[in-house]
């Protein structure tokens, strides 16, 4: 038997021994808050236990259990003789269970139906509310465990934790900073996770938490709606125009790009191209361009007569949203 | 020298979904230390402050709304400790009462593996 099996064994049984008594006590005194809250979190963890374990029918079963008690715990449904009953059968399936999968490491065949008769208890309750939600959860190994992490969600929601506002505003706005840069930095958006930080420290310096807002509205911007590749030669046709030029010294194109992108005010602007350069040696040579900090730019060439034939350009961030309408500007033919 | 293991703390009542979770997350390299509710996570985030942590809902002694909310009012840099909540609770106002207190990200139980390093790995802010 593994780890995990035994580790719910022995939680499980603690559990059902904790419910039960709780449920005789909460018999004798049906008012009782807080062995209410005590018996309703053993079926909480007894149900979260089977979950990870992948006992879906024992999931199923307890979770009915906790929604009926989840309504004692807000008022809508009374604490009575037939509910303790209905909870102490449940813990009754459970024991069952636990000694099957003790013995077998499984459990019983027809343990569905079981859980079936175990949630109809619940649900036919002619005092219940109706709202007992017993469907299948997910499982560790079922639909949740493929589901990607969600950057930019964990982004945005770092956004309505700022606007929600509250005690505790300079915890919560130095959390909603530290966490952005560190998605930022995940994405490998480095340049955007220094200009959180930055904004971070505005705004606890001004104890304004929209420098921070805006910081982040700005990446999550840049990441959801990305320069298409080709439309940046159009955008920017001096660089374009350097690029094309296979004979172009080195110095002179980086210039050209530094120009060009100082002006533009890209940030960051990442450049890579495949080389057509026939000589054998590789294309090991790379630079970076920090004279106009944060502007970076990454070139690659082969020898002293650069060439860059095929180049990909692409932008994964612009610095201000005015920067776009003074990319289209410069796009624009000039005036005769 | 050898770079210092991020460190995450999980709070959580139930021993199972610890060690589930210090399971996969000691597997890829994060140092875990549990907590069995918001006043122990309290006591053990004075003592030895954590880079992430992933905090349950339903606890006993402190639950996880007031150990965030608490949490939020210490002085920096312990109250900027990002926290994921995990809970089996998945309505809407079960979000709101935690964004309330100071979640920075919420997520319904159970979670597969790969999902659970991804975030971790989101909220301390490694590569992809």
């Amino acid at each position: 038997m593994n780890e995990f099996l035994e580790q719910f064994l022995v939680e499980g049984r603690e559990l059902v021994e904790q419910a039960t008594s709780d449920l005789l006590m909460l018999e004798r005194g049906p008012s009782d808050p807080e062995r209410l809250d005590s018996v309703f979190r053993a079926f909480h963890t007894l149900k979260g236990g089977a979950g990870i374990i992948d006992f879906a029918p024992m999931s199923r079963a307890v979770h009915a259990a906790e929604d009926v008690l989840s309504a004692v715990r807000t008022g809508d449904r009374p604490v009575t003789q037939a509910l303790i009953g209905d909870c102490l059968s449940c813990l009754d399936q459970v024991v069952h269970w636990l000694d099957t999968i003790q013995d077998s490491g499984n459990l019983p065949g027809g343990a569905e139906a079981d859980a079936d008769r175990v949630v109809a208890r619940f649900t036919t309750d002619p005092q219940s509310t109706g709202n007992t939600k017993a469907a299948p959860i997910a499982t560790a190994s079922g639909a949740s465990a493929i589901l990607p992490a969600r950057p930019v969600a964990v982004l945005k929601e770092q956004l309505s934790l700022l606007a929600a506002g509250g005690d505790g505003a300079e915890g919560r706005i130095a959390s909603a900073g530290r966490l952005a840069a560190n998605v930022l930095r995940h994405m490998a958006r480095a340049d955007e996770a220094e200009e959180v930080e930055r904004a971070l420290l505005q705004s606890r310096t001004s104890r304004d938490f929209t420098f921070l807002t805006a910081a982040i509205e700005h990446a999550v911007e840049h990441i959801t709606q990305p320069m298409p590749a080709e439309a940046v030669p159009a955008f920017a046709p001096r660089v374009a125009a350097a690029i094309k030029d296979e004979h172009a010294r080195l110095d002179h194109l980086i210039e050209t790009l530094q120009r060009a992108v100082r002006s533009l005010r890209i940030l960051p602007l990442h450049w890579s191209g495949r080389c057509r350069n026939p000589t054998p040696s590789p294309c090991g040579w790379s630079r970076k361009v920090t004279k106009q900090k944060p502007t970076r730019l990454l070139l690659r060439c082969c020898s002293n007569r650069f060439c860059i034939v095929c180049v990909t350009p692409w932008i994964t961030a612009l610095n201000r949203r005015s920067s776009a309408r003074r990319l289209e500007s410069l796009a624009s033919p000039p005036s005769p | 020298m050898a770079e210092r293991k991020l460190r995450i703390l999980i709070v959580d009542d139930a021993s199972l979904v610890r060690l589930y979770y210090r399971q996969i997350l000691e597997a890829v390299g994060f140092e875990i230390e549990e907590a069995l509710n918001g006043l122990e996570a309290l006591e053990k985030l004075h003592a030895n402050p954590a880079d992430m942590l992933i905090v349950d809902v339903n606890m006993s002694q402190m639950d996880g709304i007031t150990f965030l909310s608490t949490l939020r009012r210490q002085p920096l840099p312990l109250s900027s400790i990002p926290a994921l909540v995990i809970s089996t609770e998945a309505g809407a106002q079960d979000i709101a009462a935690a964004r309330a207190a100071g979640a920075n990200f919420y997520l319904v139980k159970p979670l597969g593996q790969n999902i659970l390093t991804q975030y971790a790995a989101m909220f301390c802010g490694l590569p992809l």
